[in-house]
């Protein structure tokens, strides 16, 4: 009796450890998790802050956080400043443009990589590789020279068309991406249709394509994500009338005072409204599609 | 028959080859037009001095402007010394820091949407104009903070935490100590892919092999040591080598920021690309290698 008494006693305080345990590595986890993500939340908090504060309030050393007042008038300059809809215009051809291209020529390289023996392939895809470590400036005068005898310059075709074919910015981490991804899939799927009659191509668009749906959004977004904010390649070839969001915010903020806070921080608020605006936009497309990136780097056999 | 074998294995073979050369055509069009060319370019470039800039008319001078990067150019050698240093000390940093992250957010916790956002949040502000523009007043505070407290140890007042710091350790230590907390910062902005890809990782160990090592008697510990590391060694591989090439190719780059100026604002176009080149040529050796040392340590199954 006394026995299964203490054998059940023992049982009890066993689970309580074991939760008494789990309890505690949680809050561990939360805690470390909660302070990190702070760190990285912090420049964003203080970018939405600052932009909606009246000027005033910015010197007064009682208020670092709370905004008493909601002032949406660096909002308004800022969205005049930018030109808005326009650059916003602007920035959406150039990012979807060289968004579609890279998955157009990236997939088909990827798969052309993974599934076929072609004499050259290794090195081919060695120097893929490689366009990926090449730093910008030593391409970008002769790339300079050969499109302005082309005739581009002052259009977007000069950051859109590489795209198209492979290159671009990190062209060569989507191939990558792709080989990685067509190279964990089974041979047999192509194998069934290839006994069906169909052609590569036909394989290609209609079978491998939609299997790689999750990789083709891996894609999508880190392309979208870099080309928006890129300023390397816009602040060399646009100009004028083409200029993207991103390009704009050092003409606004240089037309806008900037104040130094009690702080002793300076502060311009209408280029931080300038910042939340223009990257508005990704952070709703990022929060959209989060879970579904999530898998797909999971798919896309990156760990292999 | 064995002939027939033969011509199907060689029309097989031929296929193959026609298909292949099909699906990457358009790559093989970009890297004629968007990259061999303008690569041998500048390869010409480097050894010349462009005598005429508008009709761009090159004459040869041998190996000068690689001599002179090292010999006459004063910021050069130690922009790529300093260059060089951070991406060693980072490198592992951020290896390290991305893989505690992300085995933090791949265990079962609530908000995972919420976190998986804020990590990825340094990617999507980008490195770009807008990370620049708030960075600018962020690093004024901190500057304008580091001043004030620089004013408070001369004082010798050890009111302020960092004056209780150096009472604590000295001042050496306190410096070396902010020094890294500065680096941590950094640190952590660069690692927002670096998490994902990490993420993806940790997702296709199968879960039979902790299940395995729980029946065991394995603590989390001994788990990590024994089965996370060695399956994700792969991926810190690939990682290592991502920060790698991101940092070193990136236009945030102290070396690329001087190339450019040099090549690009200033129109000298033998130097700057001489200057690209080096640097390019140092960044291949330095990924080569991490990555020969780190090859060593994947485990394979057999």
């Amino acid at each position: 009796m006394t026995e299964r008494l203490s054998a059940k006693t023992r049982n009890r305080l066993a689970t309580v450890r074991k939760y008494s345990g789990k309890t505690l590595g949680n809050i561990i986890v939360y805690t470390l998790l909660i302070e990190f993500s702070f760190v990285f939340l912090y420049p964003l908090v203080y970018m939405l802050m600052n932009s909606f504060k009246y000027d005033y309030e910015i010197v007064d050393a009682t208020k670092q956080w709370i905004i008493t007042k909601i002032n949406f008038n660096n909002y308004t300059a800022a969205w005049r400043g930018l030109d808005y809809l326009h650059s916003l215009k602007n920035t959406l051809i150039v990012v979807l443009g060289s968004t579609l291209g890279h998955i157009l020529s990236c997939s088909m390289a990827g798969y052309g990589f993974a599934r076929f023996k072609f004499k050259g392939r290794n090195i081919m895809f060695m120097i893929a590789m490689l366009s990926l470590l090449i730093p910008a400036p030593l391409l970008l005068m002769p790339l300079y020279i050969q499109f302005a005898k082309m005739g581009m310059h002052g259009t977007f075709l000069p950051i859109i068309l590489p795209a198209f074919f492979g290159f671009g910015l990190k062209g060569g981490l989507y191939i990558f991406l792709f080989r990685q991804f067509f190279k964990s899939l089974p041979v047999s799927y192509e194998e069934a249709a290839k006994i069906e009659g169909c052609s590569m191509v036909r394989i290609y668009a209609r079978i491998m394509m939609p299997i790689a749906r999750t990789t083709i959004l891996v894609v999508f977004i880190l392309s979208c994500v870099w080309h928006w904010n890129d300023y390397f390649e816009p602040n060399t070839y646009l100009e004028g009338d083409t200029l993207m969001l991103a390009q704009k915010i050092p003409a606004v903020a240089s037309a806008h005072p900037t104040i130094t806070s009690a702080f002793g921080a300076r502060i311009n608020m209408v280029a931080l409204a300038c910042c939340t605006l223009v990257i508005l936009p990704l952070i709703i497309i990022y929060f959209i599609f989060q879970k579904q990136f999530m898998q797909g780097v999971e798919f896309t056999g990156l760990a292999n | 028959m064995e002939k027939v074998k033969k011509a199907k294995k060689s029309k097989l073979r031929s296929n193959e080859n026609k298909w292949g050369y099909f699906f990457v055509a358009p790559w093989i069009i970009g890297f004629l037009a968007f990259f061999s060319y303008p690569l041998i370019f500048s390869i010409v470039l480097s050894f010349s001095r462009v005598t005429d800039l508008s009709s761009i008319k090159l004459e040869f001078v041998g190996w000068e402007n690689y001599a002179n990067a090292f010999l006459r150019d004063e910021r050069f050698v130690p922009l790529l010394g300093e260059s060089t240093l951070d991406i060693l000390i980072k490198t592992p940093v951020v290896v390290v820091f991305s893989l505690f992250i992300a085995i933090l957010l791949n265990r079962n916790i609530r908000l995972k949407g919420f976190f998986r956002v804020a990590f990825f949040l340094p990617v999507l502000l980008g490195t770009g104009i807008v990370m620049s523009t708030i960075e600018g007043s962020l690093v004024s505070t901190t500057t304008q903070m580091a001043a004030q407290a620089a004013e408070t140890l001369t004082e010798e007042t050890t009111q302020a935490s960092s004056g209780f710091l150096v009472m604590l350790v000295g001042r050496p230590i306190a410096n070396a100590l902010q020094t890294i907390l500065n680096t941590v910062t950094d640190v952590l902005w660069m690692s927002g892919i670096q998490i994902v890809i990490f993420l993806g990782a940790l997702q296709t160990i199968p879960e039979s092999y902790y299940e395995a090592a729980y029946c065991d008697g394995a603590s989390e510990w001994e788990k990590f040591w024994k089965i996370t590391l060695p399956m994700t060694m792969p991926t810190i591989l690939l990682n290592a080598v991502y920060t790698m090439i991101d940092y070193l190719s990136s236009m945030d780059n102290v070396v690329v920021e001087y190339c450019r100026s040099v090549g690009f604002d200033s129109r000298l176009l033998g130097p700057g690309s001489a200057l690209s080149w080096i640097h390019f040529l140092i960044s291949g050796v330095l990924i080569l290698f991490v990555f020969l040392i780190l090859r060593r340590f994947i485990y394979y199954e057999t």
